[in-house]
């Protein structure tokens, strides 16, 4: 009894994937078959429904490294030494990932256009170019605590990168980076942020620092503002991992202090992010021998004068991480 | 410029040409990943996952189709996520119901009627309970509107048993709802 029906069919019936026989054996079939013909109405029904589901739209913005995708050799140039590292099975999560690829990390702005502007694919264009402004600002961070960025892209830092976007947008963290820690300045807000209070020595850390200040835009900027208070700068702070095997004054001559060896305790690795909910990541990789129970500090700082900020303020916010 | 044109431009280092992928492909792949998981951040953390691997294996990716790849890599992302979120016993399928699960639909707009939402909300309830491997099949097939070949591809499957798990998945969809009312209201009406 049970194989004079037909429901094995109706997947395929319902694709209309069925051809010759079994199609016009399905169809005689229904035409004669109430059961079936009533079961496939059902099923036809159902699936239906699948189909109606909405498209979801993905809520935040793709992250993803900001060295190109593939790269010719000898055309590395900054970013020899970022290399990417070995690839193999990895564990699961972005942040693994980005920190395998041993790069900086840039956002993909996507579609989420928060305030009407419309200028974000230029803004991400920009700020996808490693050297959009880099090294016009190279002087503007030789401040104290800067000097302590080291690596081949430290001319980056603090560097100011105009984009349209809500002044507010991307001033709190992205979801996960959950320690973090901001400081008000007549210029804007900067705020540094990491996923955890603890890492394993080697560990790469993604930190989220940025400082925004609207309207103070455009001045030197490549692209030249084209609305008024549209347009904001987002300044990547200078960013530093210190700690107690660094030299200890983050107050002037940082740079010097330190044995080389231990010198680059801070690979800060700017990155900006093109669009309103633009995340400014940046990577930093705590030293394999550092001792289990060492404490930390990422330092943030726009040091004064930096190109983008319409006034000389430096701002600092600082977090404390541990070492297990 | 098709899919294929896209990353052979990526691969030779055209960003923006990999940001054009990511663009075209985000909202499928986090659909997606959201029918298939239920929870909105497990599934921007799929999309997210998926990205970076395709992004990080550029130089040596030659997909027949981007788009089938893409998925491929969502659907272990996903796997890997669901291992790893099973044991959180956090949102159970009751509770990964409707306005958890559901995100502002555009497509439905405010004046989206209470049934429509009722309708889907029903549907991923349907979806949810079906076992990973017989959902990401209908998920595919009948949310993504991928092809038989694509979903194959996807899972890494011979076409056969696309059909057949398909035919299965689809089966188990359609008995859960039909007992539903919202779907078939004539249920309530007869009794």
């Amino acid at each position: 009894m049970g194989e004079r029906h037909l429901d094995r069919l109706f997947s395929e019936a319902y694709d209309g994937a069925l051809r010759g026989g079994d199609r016009q054996r399905f169809e005689g079939h229904l035409a004669g078959c109430e059961r079936c013909s009533r079961a496939f109405d059902e099923f036809r029904t159902a699936l239906d429904a699948v189909h109606d589901l909405h498209v979801a739209r993905m809520p935040v913005p793709v992250i993803l490294p900001a060295s190109p995708p593939a790269v010719e050799p000898g055309r590395r140039g900054r970013w020899r030494g970022l290399r990417a590292a070995a690839m193999g099975p990895r564990p699961l999560g972005a942040a693994t990932v980005l920190a395998a690829a041993g790069v900086l990390a840039v956002v993909i702005a996507g579609h989420v256009h928060l305030g009407g502007n419309s200028s974000s694919s230029d803004a991400s264009r920009l700020s996808l170019g490693t050297s959009a402004g880099g090294g016009a600002s190279s002087s503007a961070f030789a401040a104290p605590g800067a000097a302590s960025v080291s690596g081949p892209n430290a001319s980056l830092c603090g560097a100011g990168v105009p984009f349209s976007l809500s002044p507010s947008a991307g001033a709190t963290p992205p979801p996960g980076f959950d320690l973090s820690a901001s400081t008000s300045a007549a210029a804007g807000t900067l705020v540094v942020a990491v996923r955890n209070t603890s890492y394993h020595a080697g560990d790469r850390v993604l930190v989220y620092a940025r400082m925004s200040s609207a309207g103070a835009a455009a001045a030197g900027a490549p692209t030249a503002g084209t609305g008024g208070s549209a347009v904001s700068t987002v300044i990547v702070p200078c960013v530093a991992l210190e700690g107690a095997r660094t030299a200890t004054s983050q107050q002037g001559g940082a740079a010097a202090a330190p044995a080389p060896k231990e010198a680059p305790l801070a690979q800060a690795s700017p990155t900006v992010a093109g669009n309103a909910n633009a995340a400014p990541l940046l990577e930093l990789t705590i030293p394999p021998d550092t001792p289990r129970g060492t404490t930390l500090r990422i330092v943030a700082l726009v040091p004064p004068g930096t190109t983008g900020v319409g006034a000389p303020v430096p701002a600092e916010a600082v977090l404390t991480i541990s070492v297990t | 410029m098709d899919d294929e044109a896209l990353l052979d431009r990526a691969r030779r280092g055209d960003r923006d040409a990999f940001a054009e992928l990511v663009e075209r492909h985000q909202d499928g792949l986090y659909t997606m990943a959201l029918r298939l998981l239920g929870r909105p951040e497990d599934a921007a953390d799929v999309v997210q996952e998926t990205f970076l691997r395709a992004y990080v294996n550029l130089p040596r990716l030659r997909p027949a189709s981007v788009r089938a790849w893409l998925f491929r890599v969502a659907v272990n992302a996903a796997h890997d996520v669901h291992r790893r979120t099973a044991r959180r016993p956090v949102t159970s399928l009751e509770d990964a119901e409707g306005k958890i699960l559901d995100l502002p639909d555009p497509a439905l707009g405010p004046e989206a009627s209470a049934e429509a939402r009722e309708r889907a909300a029903v549907v991923r309830e349907a979806l949810l309970r079906l076992p990973l491997e017989y959902r990401a099949c209908v998920v595919l097939r009948d949310v993504n509107d991928l092809s038989y070949e694509e979903v194959a591809e996807a899972l890494r499957v011979p076409l056969g048993t696309v059909k057949s798990r398909l035919s299965r998945a689809r089966a188990q969809v359609a008995t859960v709802l039909r007992g539903s009312t919202v779907l078939f209201p004539a249920l309530e009406e007869g009794g």
